[in-house]
This record gives C-alpha cells, sequence and structure tokens, in this order.
C-alpha cells in the first residue's frame, strides 16, 4: 500500500536542514544549561530564556513550518482551509521567539564575556625521582 | 494599544528584526572577547557564526521585500533560487558555528576552570 502524505517531508536528503536545526535547538539549550553550573545572576538568566526560545523556535516551530502544518502570512490567504487566527498566533511567537530569543541569548553571552573570571583549577604534578 | 503592539509585531517588523539582529551581533561581540579572555582558538567559531547569521538574515529581509515589492517576478528562476537558498544556507551554518563554538569553548573553559561551588 502506497503511504501518500499530505505534508512535505521533514527529514530526508532534499530536506535535512529541520533535522539539524532541530538538533542545533536541543544543542543549545543543553549547553547553555551546563554553563550555568558556572555562572549566576543576569547573564546566566538571559543566557538560558533566549537558549529556551532559540530552542522552541529551531526545534518546534522552524519544523513545523518547513513541512508545510503551519503556513506564513504571505501565503495564507491562498490556504482557505488553514485558521487565520492561529497561525497569525504562531507567525508571532515564531517572531517573537526567533527575534527575542537571539536578543536576550546575544545578551547573555556580552554580559558573560564580562563576566570575573572563575578560579583556576588545581594543577596536580606528579614528580619522580629516580 | 493593544492593536498598535500587534501592528508593530506583525506588520512593521523592523523593531524585531533589529532585536534579532543586535542579538546576533551581541554574539559575536561576546565571541571576540571570550576569544581575547581564555586565549580560545574555538571562540572564533561563534565569531564567524555570527557574521555568516547576519549575512543570512539580511539576505532573507532583502529577499522577503523584493517578492513583495514585485522586483523578483521578471527574474530568472535560478536568480530567484539563488536568492532565496544563499541566505537559507547562510543561516543553517551560523547557527552550527555558533553551536560547536559555544560548545568546544565550554569545553575548553571546563577543562580549565574549577566550578565555584569546589
Amino acid at each position: 500500500m502506497l503511504f501518500v502524505s499530505k505534508f512535505s517531508p521533514l527529514a530526508s536528503l532534499e530536506a535535512a536542514r529541520p533535522v539539524f536545526l532541530i538538533l542545533m535547538g536541543i544543542a543549545m539549550v543543553l549547553i547553555s544549561w551546563r554553563l550555568t553550573k558556572r555562572l549566576s545572576g543576569f547573564p546566566a538568566w538571559s543566557l538560558v530564556s533566549g537558549a529556551l526560545l532559540l530552542g522552541l523556535g529551531y526545534s518546534v516551530l522552524l519544523p513545523l513550518y518547513e513541512i508545510g502544518v503551519l503556513i506564513g502570512p504571505d501565503v495564507l490567504p491562498f490556504a482557505p482551509d488553514a485558521d487565520p487566527t492561529l497561525m497569525m498566533t504562531c507567525h508571532l511567537l515564531k517572531s517573537v521567539s526567533m527575534n527575542g530569543g537571539w536578543l536576550l541569548f546575544g545578551l547573555g553571552m556580552f554580559l558573560t564575556s564580562r563576566a570575573p573570571l572563575p578560579e583556576r583549577r588545581p594543577v596536580h604534578l606528579t614528580i619522580v625521582r629516580s | 494599544m493593544i492593536a498598535a503592539i500587534f501592528d508593530i509585531l506583525l506588520n512593521q517588523t523592523f523593531l524585531a528584526d533589529m532585536a534579532g539582529l543586535i542579538g546576533v551581533g551581541l554574539v559575536g561581540l561576546g565571541g571576540i572577547r571570550l576569544a581575547e579572555r581564555y586565549h580560545s582558538i574555538n571562540a572564533p567559531l561563534m565569531i564567524w557564526g555570527a557574521i555568516a547569521l547576519i549575512l543570512g538574515r539580511l539576505g532573507i529581509l532583502g529577499f522577503q521585500s523584493l517578492s513583495r515589492s514585485g522586483a523578483l517576478m521578471e527574474a530568472s528562476s535560478g536568480v530567484r533560487w539563488t536568492a532565496l537558498n544563499l541566505p537559507m544556507g547562510l543561516l543553517t551554518l551560523g547557527v552550527g558555528l555558533i553551536v560547536a563554538g559555544f560548545w568546544y569553548h565550554e569545553r575548553q573553559v571546563e577543562a580549565k576552570f574549577a566550578e565555584p561551588g569546589k
């Protein structure tokens, strides 16, 4: 039986970009979460919330746009079946999460690069006399 | 008031686009500072990624502006393919480079510096 999907392909040779973006969104969230072990205060908050917004945008919203579940406002007049309120809400969510996410992430990165240096890890040396 | 906010966010997208571009620029500046401070060879990946993201985002904004004004109607299909897919490729490359630089730099710093609690 031939299975015909009404959605565009999400993971194939032609559509490797959504998979890459999903992985990058997850990686961004995980790395910034690891980074909060050494950081605290506003830079860490900004970095993590920016990474969460970017993870939402890159891992959830952009693949949904790629397979055609959500459609942008430019093609919305040509899709009579689509729910315009949902589509505009998702467009708003995508705009806010991508742009605000990059702004918060960049602010966190900028402030992190100016934060005071943490302590050096002690160096263990073994001296062998013979 | 709410209608004005929605109008700014949905139709006059200049502020939102500028917020995203400024954020990517701040990522690049932070990468420069991190590369100086930690003598890192991995943080420059973040700078290249930020440059690629800025160029790709400007390309996408230019493509949207050109296609809405109808200037791309007379262009050949190859020109339209390039005008859409070159910025898309730059965006993908930029995100990958920023994540790679972030990861490698984090691992290098973690090997050198102790956690604050220990």
